[in-house]
């Protein structure tokens, strides 16, 4: 399958898609305008991965700042990966944040709390 | 506003679809007891799936209204001190702009004593020619009158 790469912008996060190398990373900061427009190629391409998907998949997500309507798109893609793991594959998602961002942190509990999918807080 | 409310349905696609199918099958009267369950249950699950999602979206939204608060305080207070410091530059700026104003009259003053100076010592230079020259004339051309004219200045 193809790998997706979108660079990032002041308004939207670095996206890096590659299930040939096994990266799958958003990082920076997610304020889109449109939060489904952006995201909805992330959506179709992990529906397009799970269909054959890596015997691990280690998401990475880094993010500085994003809005309410980026964390409903970001729960999908963490359902979508839910999904997967329930579906009996190896799956964890790192949710990576400045150490010094409580908020992020408390984001990340959240998510975590919230999930039946192993999911790894990483200060940094 | 349409873009707007196109964008939230879309955003909530899933749940949509699970509302409109629970609709459906409430408009059917051809449901066994169990599909009833059935369907009662999905409906359950899906509802607590939105609800734990409603509360960390709600939870998230206050976290980002508090750090957009403290992003603006932090501006406000950094603006106060850019204006503060424009302020102090301006009055400073004020402040040297009469320092040189005074010195450009003081150096006009100066400016106008050096004329004169100047032109005293031309004038006293030019009556000391005239009289040389006066003198030498006399003691090349009428050395007589030279004697007696210096007699009658000594008298």
């Amino acid at each position: 399958m193809r790998n997706l790469v979108i660079e990032p912008t002041s308004k939207t996060p670095k996206v890096i898609l590659n299930a040939d190398l096994g990266i799958f990373e958003i990082s920076g900061r997610s304020i889109p305008e449109d939060s489904i427009g952006f995201y909805r190629k992330v959506l179709d391409w992990l529906d397009e991965y799970s269909k054959s998907p890596l015997p691990e998949t280690v998401f990475k997500f880094h993010l500085e700042y994003f809005n309410t309507s980026s964390s409903k798109v970001l729960l999908d893609i963490f359902r979508r990966l839910e999904r997967l793991h329930k579906a009996g594959q190896k799956v964890v998602i790192r949710w990576h944040y400045d150490a010094d961002d409580e908020d992020m942190a408390e984001t990340g509990q959240d998510y975590q709390a919230l999930l039946d999918v192993p999911f790894e807080l990483v200060p940094v | 506003m349409e873009t707007e409310g196109r964008r939230k349905i879309d955003e909530f696609a899933e749940e949509s679809r699970i509302l409109e199918n629970a609709r459906l099958n409430l408009a059917r009267i051809d449901l066994t007891p169990d599909q009833w369950r059935q369907y009662y249950e999905e409906m359950v699950e899906a509802y607590a799936s939105l609800l734990e999602s409603a509360r960390v979206l709600t939870r998230n939204s206050d976290r980002l209204q508090r750090k957009l608060d403290e992003a603006n305080r932090k501006l406000e207070m950094q603006n106060k001190l850019l204006e503060k410091e424009a302020e102090e530059a301006h009055l400073k700026s004020e402040s040297v702009l009469q320092v040189n104003k005074r010195l450009a009259q003081e150096k006009m003053q100066l400016d106008t004593r050096v004329n004169r100076v100047q032109m005293a010592l031309i004038v006293m230079v030019a009556v000391l020619i005239v009289i040389i020259l006066f003198m030498l004339y006399y003691l090349i051309f009428d050395p007589e009158r030279a004697v007696r004219l210096m007699q009658q200045m000594r008298n």
